[in-house]
């Protein structure tokens, strides 16, 4: 952070890699009535980073130096959400806790790719829900795969702040715990 | 290792797809797979299961990482404009300020000594006390001497 505020491209580009996939799962945890607006949530987040880092140079600012990335992030998406006027918690418990019951989503229209077979084809509704009652750290991982896997995002571990073992590792805990709770689903 | 209802060896197949397993493990996996059709099915689901999450859960952003650090570089080089005009005036009027001071100076020290009042310099006294001692005219005091006088 100190790096950002001097100024320097890399810490920028660092910090940016971090706050991205934190800032999404932050606003699919929290925001129902969002997920269309996403990317531009996430940029308006991005730009009032760069602001921010001037204000705070101006004695103004509110990056607090200790505040973690994701603290940051939900603080940003929270903001921005708000000053769009669509700020709207989808469930209380999911700031309380990290294992929260899976919630149905709210407006998303996606639907499945229509190339899957009927084998390979997994409800979407029951996909979601088991991702979004994964743990934080674990859901954290599977947004920063998909975004470097259909975004081109920055490699896994860059993303996570971690090594690239520690994050294949991750990434394998996060899956296994994804199988788990679509098996539960899917018997419950 | 755990056996999954949906095929045995799922966990492992999981860490397969994760590169996580150690490279004796993966030789010894990929052998059993060319063997093992449930295996092969099974790694079949959850390549397709992964990959169904990360369409669920990517989103394509507005900008790229690069293009907003190039959009910080523009607004730090900015910044650094503003500061430079803020804080260095022009070569000009730095070099007439310099001017000025040094030829203030100059005029200072030069002009007392050429009999010019030099405004704002200390004022000499008119009447110096060096030049009156032992130097009495007789006027300017009752008993004739020069104010200066001797207690009795």
């Amino acid at each position: 952070m100190k790096r950002f505020l001097a100024g320097q491209s890399a810490a920028c580009a660092e910090l940016l890699t971090r706050l991205r996939p934190a800032v999404l799962l932050k606003l699919r945890l929290h925001h129902s009535g969002l997920l269309h607006a996403h990317d531009e949530i996430l940029d308006a987040a991005e730009t009032r980073l760069l602001e921010w880092r001037k204000e705070t140079l101006e004695g103004g600012g509110q990056i607090d130096l200790d505040e973690s990335i994701e603290e940051l992030a939900w603080r940003l998406a929270k903001q921005e959400a708000r000053a769009e006027g669509r700020y709207q918690e989808r469930n209380p418990l999911a700031q309380k806790s990290q294992t929260t019951t899976p919630t149905k989503k709210g407006k998303d229209k996606r639907e499945a790719p229509s190339e899957l077979t009927a084998d390979e084809r997994v409800n979407l509704n029951d996909l979601e829900g088991a991702i979004d009652g994964l743990p934080e750290e674990l859901g954290l991982t599977l947004i920063a795969e998909a975004q470097r896997v259909m975004a081109g995002d920055a490699p896994l571990h860059e993303q996570l702040g971690i090594t690239p073992e520690a994050a294949r590792k991750r990434l394998e805990r996060a899956r296994k715990e994804l199988k788990e709770r679509l098996r539960q689903r899917n018997e419950g | 290792m755990s056996t999954g209802k949906a095929g045995h060896r799922s966990d492992e197949i999981t860490s397969y797809l994760s590169e996580t397993l150690e490279p004796r493990e993966r030789a010894a996996f990929e052998a059993h797979l060319e063997e093992c059709e449930e295996c092969r099915q099974e790694l079949a689901a959850q390549k397709a299961l992964f990959a169904r999450a990360n369409e669920a859960l990517a989103v394509k952003p507005k900008r790229t990482i690069e293009e907003q650090v190039a959009r910080f570089e523009k607004m730090v080089a900015a910044e650094r404009t503003e500061k430079k005009r803020w804080r260095a005036p022009p070569l000009a009027i730095r070099l007439a300020a310099a001017a000025a001071v040094a030829a203030l100076g100059i005029w200072e020290w030069v002009a007392p000594q050429a009999g010019h009042v030099v405004v704002g310099a200390p004022r000499r006294p008119q009447n110096p006390a060096g030049s009156v001692i032992g130097r009495c005219d007789g006027g300017g005091s009752s008993d004739g001497g020069c104010g200066n006088e001797v207690p009795r």
